[in-house]
């Protein structure tokens, strides 16, 4: 037997943060979908938007200059969760990173910084 | 109900690892005697009968037939006949690991063909039992015969 560790303890081992990283870029790819979807459809209610304030320019019906007020406000939620699922892409990008390069109760600090982040 | 978090769940779960990290380089440090599976989980030490953590305190968590993580569980993970990670399975490949006075020992395993310096958890049990004290000092012998640096 081969007593895998990946620093120089038996408890962080090889096969144990290898099976972390697969489950962070699992976690990353399915993040990424969600913020192509929240990007999607933030594009949608400004583009709807848009379209509502020309056409109230163009008609000359001013009525029509409300619904982008409204779906403006509607953009909060969206860009909201884009905001943050880029700062949870960003922890977990630097996860592997921090337990590579620190030591163990230096990337504990690290770690536990990143989680009050979130 | 809060929806999972899977980024909050994989840094927590990373966060318990490397604190188990921080945890078993203080016992190292401590000149402890302890065993540890080979999933990183610890599984006890050596130290007198009373203390929470020993291997030989027959309620605690390490040292009762009842407890997951003892390998005195005969249907547990870490003392079954069958489980992978188990000190009693002849085939298993990742047995649990011994330090002794902070420093890797080898290994407690019945199945005596893993490479390592390897003992069998009968055998553990007996020096465990015959003389603790010497045990967590690092004089570990198999009834008093032989002593740690001699040991096969």
């Amino acid at each position: 037997m081969d007593v895998q560790t990946y620093k120089h303890l038996p408890v962080l081992t090889r096969d144990r943060v290898d099976r972390t990283l697969s489950r962070i870029d699992a976690v990353l790819q399915s993040n990424r979908r969600e913020l192509w979807t929240y990007i999607t459809f933030v594009a949608l209610l400004f583009g709807a938007g848009i379209a509502c304030l020309i056409a109230a320019i163009v008609d000359g019906r001013y009525g029509w200059s409300i619904p982008p007020v409204i779906t403006t406000a509607l953009l909060h939620w969206p860009l909201r969760a884009i905001r943050d699922i880029r700062r949870k892409n960003i922890a977990l990008a630097i996860a592997p990173a921090l337990i590579e390069l620190l030591l163990a109760d230096e990337a504990v600090a690290e770690i536990r910084r990143l989680l009050r982040t979130l | 109900m809060e929806k999972a978090d899977p980024t909050r769940e994989i840094l927590h779960q990373l966060l318990a690892d490397l604190e188990d990290e921080v945890e078993m380089g203080r016992r190292i440090d401590e000149k402890q005697s302890f065993l540890v599976a080979a999933d990183g989980r610890f599984l006890g030490r050596v130290a007198r009968p009373e203390h929470s953590e020993s291997l030989l305190n027959a309620v605690g968590r390490f040292g009762s037939g009842q407890s997951e993580t003892s390998i005195l569980n005969y249907h547990g993970p870490y003392g079954s006949s069958d489980s992978p990670l188990s000190a009693r399975n002849p085939l298993s490949a990742s047995p649990p690991l011994l330090f002794v006075h902070g420093e890797f020992w080898g290994l407690v395993s019945a199945n005596p063909g893993l490479g390592l310096r390897v003992i069998s958890p009968d055998r553990f049990w007996r020096a465990l039992l015959s003389d603790w004290e010497s045990f967590e000092r690092g004089e570990f012998s198999d009834s008093g015969s032989i002593p740690i640096h001699a040991a096969p």
